[in-house]
């Protein structure tokens, strides 16, 4: 196809996305009203887009993202807080070991804001006893501080953070008991689809009473996103 | 009353991202042919984007927005798995497919596999212009690339597909003769 007939074809395809201004459209038209081949060949380039978008148009999303949901390539809920908060984390790496800053950054992110604003997401996607005492310590700080504002905390875990949540890996299962048992705002949550790889592998992950597990950390994360909580990676 | 209308404004726009699940996940299911990391990359999407909603100065480009940032996590996951990307993107559609493509949802089958068959940059083209409604000068700004190398992957992509589509319609048994029927 020489560089003529692909400029020519460049302008077919220009016109059936409408891209063309109208003086070339009016000209493409009128040498189609005595060009059958002309014509013939925009016909085609239609039909292939109709074909692109009706294959794949209709498209559903895995219903239900319940417990049979499978993740291919382990693309958890870990990876995608790993890779959206890139920036808090490695602020909040940063910090750790100054543990008044992070009670400043903390209050500064919640004072001021809007009332969803003070519902707040703990999520904890390791394995690693340290990062499960700040978790908690985390909550249960942000319960003193604004209680009395109506705050909502929830803790969701996921990936090698269900270990904390876990009668058999946890060595918080006390503390998560009676924190459960002190502040009535503050819930914790397992990802589902955690729990059913856990399963898939031979384990038998039994929950610390009260931890809730009805659907996949991501699905949650979204939706409390979208009501406007606040998020923080721990 | 700007602060109501702000958190108004906000609200919208979460709901928005939480409502363009559907829309992302067809074209994340072009780009990569598996549903379930479909899904995943629609997700990490949506949460980077109710993360980042208070960045997005000109919520008129919301669509575009989301678009870029679901094309830079399917980026960073084509990195992540590049020892298989080879044979992950051979998706068979030969000829002999064509032969036994004989109802509309195997054709629909083959279509899909033909696009998956684009080579990568061709397949995002043709989907975010075609599947996702984009002008050229929004794909160009969603994939980084200039105006004229989305002219021409649309160019040749399409002549791709049609190749493949023609293949079907010779290979395909007559249609019944529904004429035959009105009487």
């Amino acid at each position: 196809m020489n560089e003529r007939h692909t400029n020519e074809d460049n302008i077919l395809h220009a016109y059936i996305d409408g891209e063309l201004d109208s003086r070339a459209k009016h000209e493409l038209l009128l040498r189609m009203e005595d060009d059958s081949r002309l014509r013939e060949r925009i016909c085609e380039l239609r039909h292939t887009k109709e074909w692109v978008k009706f294959s794949f148009e209709n498209a559903v999303p895995p219903s239900g993202s319940g417990p049979l949901r499978r993740r291919r390539y382990g693309w958890s809920a870990a990876r995608i807080a790993a890779s959206l908060l890139l920036t808090v984390a490695a602020f909040a790496a940063g910090w750790a070991s100054h543990d008044w800053r992070t009670q400043a950054m903390e209050q500064l992110a919640l004072d001021g804001t809007s009332f969803e604003s003070r519902h707040v997401i703990l999520h904890i996607a390791v394995s690693d006893p340290n990062r499960f005492r700040q978790v908690l310590d985390r909550a249960e700080r942000l319960m003193k501080r604004y209680s009395d504002s109506g705050i909502q905390v929830e803790v969701i875990a996921n990936g090698g953070g269900l270990d904390l949540m876990r009668t058999s890996t946890s060595p918080f299962r006390q503390r998560i008991l009676d924190i459960m048992a002190r502040y009535r705002n503050v819930r914790f949550f397992a990802c589902s689809n955690g729990l059913k790889r856990l399963r898939e592998t031979g384990l038998d992950p039994i929950l610390i009473e009260g931890v809730q597990a009805r659907m996949p950390a991501a699905d949650l994360l979204i939706q409390r996103l979208t009501e406007g909580w606040t998020y923080i990676r721990v | 009353m700007e602060i109501v209308n702000r958190l108004c404004t906000t609200r919208t726009l979460r709901k928005r991202i939480a409502d363009s699940r559907n829309r992302l996940y067809g074209v994340a299911l072009a780009w990569c042919g598996d549903a379930m990391l479909a899904d995943d990359l629609v997700q990490e999407t949506q949460i980077i984007a109710l993360r980042r909603a208070h960045q997005l100065r000109d919520h008129q480009r919301l669509n575009a927005w989301l678009y870029t940032i679901l094309s830079n996590c399917w980026k960073a996951q084509l990195r992540s798995m590049r020892p298989n990307v080879e044979y992950e993107d051979k998706h068979a559609c030969g000829d002999d497919d064509a032969e036994s493509a004989s109802s509309e949802l195997e054709v629909v089958d083959r279509v899909r596999r033909a696009i998956l068959n684009l080579p990568e940059g061709q397949r995002q083209t043709i989907t975010l212009v075609d599947l996702a409604g984009f002008s050229y000068a929004e794909v160009a700004e969603i994939l980084g690339i200039p105006i004229g190398t989305v002219m021409s992957r649309l160019h040749t992509s399409r002549n791709t597909l049609q190749r493949v589509l023609a293949g079907f319609r010779t290979r395909q048994p007559a249609p019944p003769s529904y004429l035959r029927r009105v009487k």
